[in-house]
C-alpha cells in the first residue's frame, strides 16, 4: 500500500519578499489545487529577514498546505530534507484524519488512545520512508542571493544524499528563478538518477528581480513534463 | 501545527503539576534536564520517585521514538537500560502536549567523562561503546543520531547508556535523524542509508572530537570538511595514538562491522603490550650482559692487580 502513494511537493528556497508577478499565496493555492504541496525555506542573513518577508514566508506555506522553516544559510542543507519529510508526514497524517473523521466522526489523532496512535505513527512513517517523492527544488537567484550560491550548491548535494538513501523511489528537478529569457529557468529535468547530478549552479550567476508567485505557477506546468516522460536517462542539463 | 522549531519552551516550570489525560497520574516538575531536537526532558517525582519525562509538540516524531525505544527492548531485553513507563497527553493552557516517561539516568556524558584521561581509558571506552552499539545492529538496527550527548556513563558503575531514539532506523532505509558533525553524508564519506558503518562512522567521529576538542573539528567541518585534515591532527593527539589506524579505516569505509572493529581494537592493544614486554626484555638482557661484563672486568683487573 505504501509504495503505491505518490507525493508532489514544490521546495521554494528564497531569502527575500516576491517583487513582481502574482501573488505567491495564490500561486501555492493553485499548486495545492493540483495536488502539489509548496514548502518554503527562508534565508535570513545576520538573523534578519525582515517583518515582510517572514509573513510572505508563512502565507506561502499554509496556503501550500506545506511547512515552513526560518534559518541562516549554513542551516539550509539539514532543513531542506527534515521540510521534506516532516512534510510528507504531514500529508500523510492529514490522510488519516480524514479517515478517521469518515469511520469515527472525529479526525483528531489527539482523540485517540496513545496506545492506538503509536500504531498510526509506525505506519505514517513507514508510508513516508517506503512512498513515491516527486520534488522541484525551486531556488530563488535573484541579485541578493549573490553571496549565498556555495552554500546553496552543498545543501543541493545533501538533498541528493538524503533521497538516495530513502527506500522509495524519488524524482528531482532542480529549478532556479528569475531565468534569462523565461520566468524559470530548468537547471535539472526530472530525474530518477539523483546522484548523477552534479554542479547544478556552477558559473550561476545570481541577478534580477523576485517574481516568486510567476515562478511558483510556471513549476506547476513543470509539474505535467513528469506525467509525459518516461524517466530514466538524465536528459542534458540546459543553461 | 504549521512550523516547529528547535527547542520550544513549554509553560513547564519547576513545581508544575503534569497530569496525565488518560493513565491520570500525576507528575511533579523538579527541573528542566535538557532540550533536544524533538523535546525537552524534565526532571520529575511520581510517589518520591525520581524519573525524566520528555514533552514535544510534535507528537509523531516522539511516537517515532517511543516505538523504537519498544522495538529495541522488545528485542534485547534490559541491554539497553532504558524503557517508555508511560506515554500520555497533558493538557497546559488549552493546548495538548504528548508526553512519555522514563528511568532517571545518573550519569555524566563519555566527554565529560574523558577529560583530562589518558591513552587507556580513551581505549577501553571506544571498546565499550561499539560493543553497546553492537547489541542494536545485531538486531537489524542503527542507532543513527550518536553524539557525545548521547551517551551516557555512571561513573559509579562504569555502565554506559544511551539516551535520544528518535534516529534509531530499520537497517537498510534512509537514517530519519542525523547530527552533521557526526553524519557520514556531511563529510562527504557516504550516504544516509542505514548500515551499520554509518554508526561505526559517528562513533569515530565523536571519539576525534572528544580527542582534539570541538572547536577544533568544527572548525575543519565548516572550512573543508575534508577528512585528510582529520588523518592530519588524529595521530598528534597522544589519547588517540593507539586507535589512529582504527579510526582512519573506519573513516574511509574499510571497516564495516562492528565485531571487525573489536578484533581490530584487541589487536591493537595486544601488540601494544608485546611491545613494551620487548622493550623491558631488551633492557633487561642489556643489564644482565653488561653485569657480566663489568664482572668479568673487575674479575681481570683484581688478577692483575
Amino acid at each position: 500500500m505504501a509504495q503505491s502513494v505518490t507525493f508532489n511537493q514544490i521546495t521554494l528556497i528564497t531569502d527575500g519578499c516576491s517583487n513582481q508577478g502574482i501573488s505567491p499565496e495564490e500561486a501555492a493555492r493553485q499548486a495545492l489545487n493540483q495536488a502539489i504541496t509548496t514548502n518554503v525555506i527562508g534565508i535570513t542573513e545576520q538573523e534578519i529577514l525582515g517583518e515582510h518577508g517572514r509573513i510572505e514566508v508563512e502565507k506561502i506555506a499554509l496556503a501550500g498546505g506545506g511547512l515552513y522553516q526560518i534559518v541562516p544559510i549554513e542551516q539550509v542543507a539539514k532543513t531542506v530534507q527534515m521540510v521534506t519529510r516532516q512534510a510528507m508526514n504531514r500529508t500523510i497524517q492529514q490522510a488519516v484524519h480524514t479517515q478517521l473523521m469518515e469511520i469515527m466522526g472525529k479526525g483528531d489523532l489527539n482523540e485517540i488512545v496513545p496506545k492506538k496512535r503509536l500504531e498510526v505513527a509506525k505506519m505514517v512513517d513507514q508510508m513516508a520512508e517506503y512512498s513515491h517523492l516527486n520534488v522541484l527544488l525551486l531556488i530563488d537567484t535573484s541579485a541578493s542571493m549573490l553571496n549565498k550560491m556555495k552554500k546553496l550548491e552543498e545543501a543541493i548535494f545533501d538533498f541528493q544524499l538524503s533521497l538516495q538513501s530513502r527506500t522509495g523511489k524519488s524524482n528531482l528537478s532542480i529549478v532556479t528563478f528569475p531565468g534569462r529569457n523565461d520566468v524559470i529557468s530548468i537547471r535539472v529535468p526530472w530525474t530518477d538518477e539523483i546522484e548523477q547530478i552534479r554542479n547544478v549552479l556552477y558559473k550561476m550567476k545570481p541577478g534580477g528581480n523576485t517574481p516568486t508567485g510567476t515562478a511558483i505557477q510556471a513549476s506547476i506546468a513543470h509539474f505535467d513534463r513528469l506525467k509525459n516522460k518516461s524517466l530514466g536517462v538524465l536528459d542534458e542539463y540546459m543553461v | 501545527m504549521n512550523t516547529w522549531s528547535k527547542s520550544v519552551l513549554f509553560p513547564i516550570h519547576p513545581g508544575t503539576i503534569i497530569k496525565g489525560k488518560w493513565n491520570r497520574k500525576e507528575y511533579v516538575v523538579k527541573r528542566i534536564i535538557g532540550s533536544g531536537e524533538n523535546g525537552t526532558v524534565y526532571l520529575v517525582a511520581l510517589f518520591e520517585r525520581l524519573y525524566a519525562l520528555k514533552v514535544s509538540l510534535v507528537t509523531f516524531d516522539l511516537s517515532y521514538e517511543i516505538n523504537s525505544i519498544n522495538r529495541l527492548n522488545k528485542a534485547l531485553g534490559s541491554i539497553l537500560g532504558f524503557s517508555v513507563l508511560d506515554v500520555d497527553d497533558v493538557v497546559i493552557q488549552g493546548e495538548v502536549y504528548t508526553f512519555y516517561v522514563m528511568p532517571y539516568q545518573v550519569g555524566i556524558t563519555i566527554e565529560q567523562h574523558l577529560y583530562g584521561k589518558g591513552q587507556k581509558d580513551y581505549t577501553e571506552l571506544f571498546k565499550q561503546v561499539i560493543k553497546l552499539i553492537d547489541f542494536i545492529h545485531n538486531e537489524a538496527y542503527v542507532y543513527g543520531d550518536l553524539k557525545p550527548e548521547h551517551i551516557l556513563i555512571d561513573t559509579s558503575t562504569n555502565q554506559l547508556s544511551l539516551i535520544d531514539f528518535g534516529g534509531v532506523t530499520i537497517k537498510g532505509e534512509g537514517i530519519r535523524q542525523f547530527t552533521e558533525l557526526f553524519d557520514r553524508g556531511s563529510w562527504k564519506a557516504g550516504n544516509r542509508k542505514a548500515n551499520p558503518h554509518y554508526d561505526l562512522f559517528s562513533i569515530a567521529m565523536i571519539f576525534v572530537q572528544i580527542g582534539i576538542g570541538r572547536n577544533k573539528l568544527l572548525k575543519i567541518f565548516n572550512q573543508t570538511r575534508s577528512l585528510n585534515e582529520v588523518y592530519d591532527i588524529i595521530p598528534k593527539i597522544p589519547s588517540l595514538q593507539l586507535l589512529t589506524p582504527i579510526f582512519k579505516k573506519i573513516l574511509q569505509g574499510k571497516l564495516l562491522d562492528s565485531k571487525e572493529v573489536i578484533n581490530e581494537i584487541d589487536n591493537q592493544i595486544a601488540s601494544n603490550n608485546k611491545s613494551k614486554e620487548t622493550t623491558s626484555y631488551h633492557w633487561i638482557d642489556w643489564l644482565f650482559n653488561s653485569s657480566i661484563l663489568l664482572f668479568l672486568s673487575l674479575f681481570i683487573y683484581f688478577i692483575y692487580h
